[in-house]
């Protein structure tokens, strides 16, 4: 791609969500193909004999969506008791498989089954994991925040249709919150993002990931931006599938201090792209769903690791953060 | 190549030794295909017949590469030339009657079979479909056409077990136990036995005496530690483990034939950390120094202490032997029940390349293994035919392929004796060349046993050794 073509300006007048902040920083070629020129891998049309990981996240997603959202119309979900709960997931699972019975193929019935056992476990602990209620406490799930389009949803802390923009970066963000939890005084905010992949034993130490993980910073100052800069956000992703004794919440510290540098890495990603500099990065060889347009040498990618890094300069340091 | 190689003796004797079966072990880079192409070029000038000579090798490409060389020497000696790298094989030159021999099976030279294992096989079976129980007009299907059309069977044998909702197919438990392991599990299975046919599962796996034995086995342990003055906690913790093992096996004990939820329930128990490492492997008791200090908490003796600390270890072992001999035992279970339901795979498997008129690489060892064993006649027929078959890459040959070259080339040495392999090679009929260290390194489909076997068979006599390298002879090792 030529320096400074205007594709690569356009990309940036939309939000972007945080997996193609993840791709700009950790694989520019990639996000030149999946958002610059917008080429994308075709959808499986055959029927699926299990559920991807993707797909389970979605379900999981949608089944503590409708819960809470049933929770919050009646008592309140922070109030709700353990029967309550149950009983709301029941449902919500009821709801979700019929409409993914309804609208796509889906797995052979034992499987399947066994998926939606599994939906319903990890779905009631995510919403079971003890969180100190706050005072006054509203909780929402799978809120999003920054969208163009339009979202037909009502009682929503804010204007979804608001821009959130990364200070310094000229780059707006766009996203959906798995769990808002909001105190009464509107003076505490707690953001949970919910992991329903496998939990990784040095998860604890674990800030941005050489900026794979940014679901956390992004989505604190989101809030931050549309609640108000007095708001005391407290991010954190949860494992509902984490073992008994295994640590479950993992916050974010320093929230303010991480989002500076990610604004500054964001920044040098985007100038450096601008620039025409598009190379396979540090997550190439990570689930690459466009790997067939690389060179088919097996050791292209080790061959090409340092000159890439070497090219990418500054924008490559952000690899290295923990 | 006019000096004189170190292993010359061993090289005149593979060229020219045609009246004898052969191994011969060389490196890479010993000039292989040369030994190959020369040893075929005798043959010529003794007067064999290129229509009875067949040369395998392991890629069609090595083929086409033996191919060209041979049709190059048949050329060069045909017009009294003999080319330097088989300079050995004529020390005097062609006699005027090797030279004719040469001139007529330069003409013949494309009645010689010069192909892959699979190629042979076909060559073998294709002019007796009836015997061979074949289409007559079957067609070879590439491997990896084969491969995504046994997928589809696959899947569709798959998911006609997964449609039920609850019922207790085995296949199904597996899944819903542990997904994704249970689907690689039963994939890698199904592969096993489309390339294994002969495989069978072993008969009777599964005996409730095992579950009686680990049961008493760990309250043996248990009444051994009540039976004692003083405790030690590391070790009752293990025998609380074991225990609590004996009431999650319950639902297996009182049965003949469990269930197969039962059984994979039974190997999905977590393994208690007391009793195995992280790797599942029996964690060693150690507690000897806690035992010694419990005797003396007790007031006894450090002997007491090791005394009662050696009975705990007999016990504890015992019940890890049993619990080790019971989940083997459902692990073998288990695998029989599968194998079962694959059969009906199986069947899908073979009934759908028949009916579309298919072979795949497989069904031409399979089949002409069969059709060697089954009809004596044609057998006959068929080492009639072939007189010399040659083997390049033997180290890559699997137990069926050497089952069929055996078939071929020997003749049974009493009609007592039932195994195939147990048959004497006729004199000159066999000639193989392989590298016995990169066996070591590549395992493709071939095992090491086999070669060790056709090692044995052929004798100290037959076998030679090929050592000097051309790719680091003096003059480039010098550069």
């Amino acid at each position: 791609m030529g320096r400074a073509h205007p594709r690569l300006h356009k990309v940036f007048d939309s939000a972007k969500s945080a997996t193609s902040l993840r791709m700009l920083l950790r694989d520019p070629i990639r996000f030149v193909w999946r958002y610059v020129l917008g080429w994308k891998q075709p959808d499986e049309a055959d029927e699926p004999l299990t559920v991807d990981a993707l797909a389970f996240g979605n379900l999981v997603h949608g089944v503590l969506r409708s819960a809470v959202e049933k929770l919050e119309d009646t008592k309140g979900f922070a109030a709700a008791g353990a029967a309550e709960l149950e009983a709301a997931v029941k449902h919500a699972l009821g709801e979700i498989a019929a409409e993914w019975e309804g609208e796509q193929p889906i797995p052979p019935a034992v499987i399947w089954h066994s998926t939606l056992e599994r939906v319903s476990e990890m779905s009631l602990a995510a919403l079971r994991h003890p969180l100190d209620p706050m005072p006054g406490q509203k909780s929402w799930t799978e809120i999003p925040f920054g969208a163009l389009r339009e979202v037909k949803r009502t009682n929503l802390p804010w204007d979804v249709a608001r821009p959130v923009e990364i200070p310094g970066s000229g780059i707006a963000i766009q996203g959906q919150i798995d769990r808002l939890d909001l105190a009464g005084d509107g003076k505490r905010a707690r953001v949970i993002d919910y992991k329903t992949g496998r939990l990784n034993k040095d998860m604890a130490d674990v800030v941005i990931k050489g900026g794979s993980e940014l679901q956390r910073c992004l989505y604190a100052f989101a809030v931050k931006t549309l609640i108000g800069q007095r708001v005391k956000v407290d991010a954190s992703l949860l494992y509902p599938c984490a073992e008994e004794g295994e640590q479950a919440l993992y916050p974010l510290h320093e929230v303010d201090e991480v989002l500076a540098r990610l604004a500054d890495a964001l920044r040098i990603a985007r100038e450096s792209m601008t620039a025409g500099i598009a190379v396979p990065g540090e997550d190439a060889d990570q689930y690459n769903d466009f790997a067939f347009a690389l060179p088919a040498s097996p050791s292209y990618l080790d061959r090409k690791r340092e000159p890439a890094r070497e090219q990418l300069g500054a924008a490559a340091d952000i690899w290295d953060e923990a | 190549m006019k000096r004189r190689l170190p292993d010359a003796p061993a090289r005149a004797t593979a060229l020219t030794a045609i009246d004898r079966s052969l191994l011969v072990e060389a490196g890479a880079g010993s000039g292989k295909t040369a030994l190959m192409a020369g040893r075929v070029a005798v043959l010529f000038a003794n007067g064999i017949e290129p229509m009875h000579v067949a040369a395998v090798t392991f890629t069609e490409f090595a083929a086409s590469e033996l191919l060209q060389r041979i049709a190059r020497y048949v050329d060069a000696l045909a017009s009294g030339e003999v080319p330097d790298q088989i300079a050995l094989a004529f020390p005097q030159g062609l006699s005027a009657a090797q030279q004719a021999n040469m001139q007529r099976a330069r003409k013949a030279i494309d009645q010689l079979t010069c192909t892959t294992i699979h190629g042979f096989a076909q060559k073998l079976i294709k002019p007796y479909p009836a015997e061979a129980n074949i289409d007559p007009g079957a067609e070879i299907i590439d491997p990896g056409e084969a491969d995504i059309a046994f997928d589809e069977h696959y899947q569709t044998w798959l998911r006609a077990h997964l449609v039920g909702k609850d019922h207790d197919g085995v296949v199904a438990e597996l899944v819903v136990a542990d997904e994704r392991r249970g689907l690689k599990l039963l994939g890698e299975l199904a592969q096993f036995l489309r390339r294994n046919r002969d495989a069978k599962p072993e008969g009777q796996c599964w005996s409730r005496a095992l579950v009686e034995r680990f049961i008493a086995a760990a309250n043996a342990f248990a009444n051994g530690l009540d039976g004692l003055h003083f405790r030690e906690q590391q070790t009752d913790a293990k025998c609380e483990a074991f225990i609590e093992l004996v009431e999650a096996l319950d639902e297996l004990s009182p049965t003949a034939s469990p269930s197969n939820r039962a059984l994979v329930d039974a190997l999905t128990l977590p393994r208690h950390e007391t009793l195995f490492t992280q790797n599942r492997k029996r964690r060693a008791l150690q507690t000897s120094g806690k035992w010694h200090q419990a005797a003396a908490a007790a007031g006894r003796s450090k002997s007491d202490g090791q005394q009662a600390h050696d009975r705990a270890k007999v016990h504890y072992e015992s019940a890890h032997d049993a619990l080790e001999a019971l989940f083997s035992a459902i692990g073998a279970e288990l695998l029989a029940r599968l194998a079962a339901a694959m059969n009906e795979l199986m069947r899908d498997w073979r009934d759908y390349k028949r009916s579309a008129a298919l072979l795949d690489f497989d069904d031409l060892l399979y089949t002409a293994r069969d059709l060697l064993v089954s009809h004596d006649q044609i057998r006959r027929a068929l080492a009639r035919r072939f007189r010399h078959v040659l083997v390049d890459e033997f180290q890559d040959t699997d137990p069926l392929q050497i089952e069929i070259l055996w078939l071929l080339c020997g003749e049974p040495c009493e009609p007592s004796i039932t195994n195939r392999l147990g048959r004497e090679l006729r004199p000159g009929a066999l000639f193989l060349v392989g590298d016995p260290k990169q066996a070591i390194y590549r395992f493709r489909g071939a095992d090491v046993t086999a070669y060790i076997f056709a090692r044995t068979a052929i004798g100290e006599s037959g076998l030679l050794n090929i050592t000097a390298n051309f790719r680091s002879v003096d003059p480039s090792c010098r550069l």
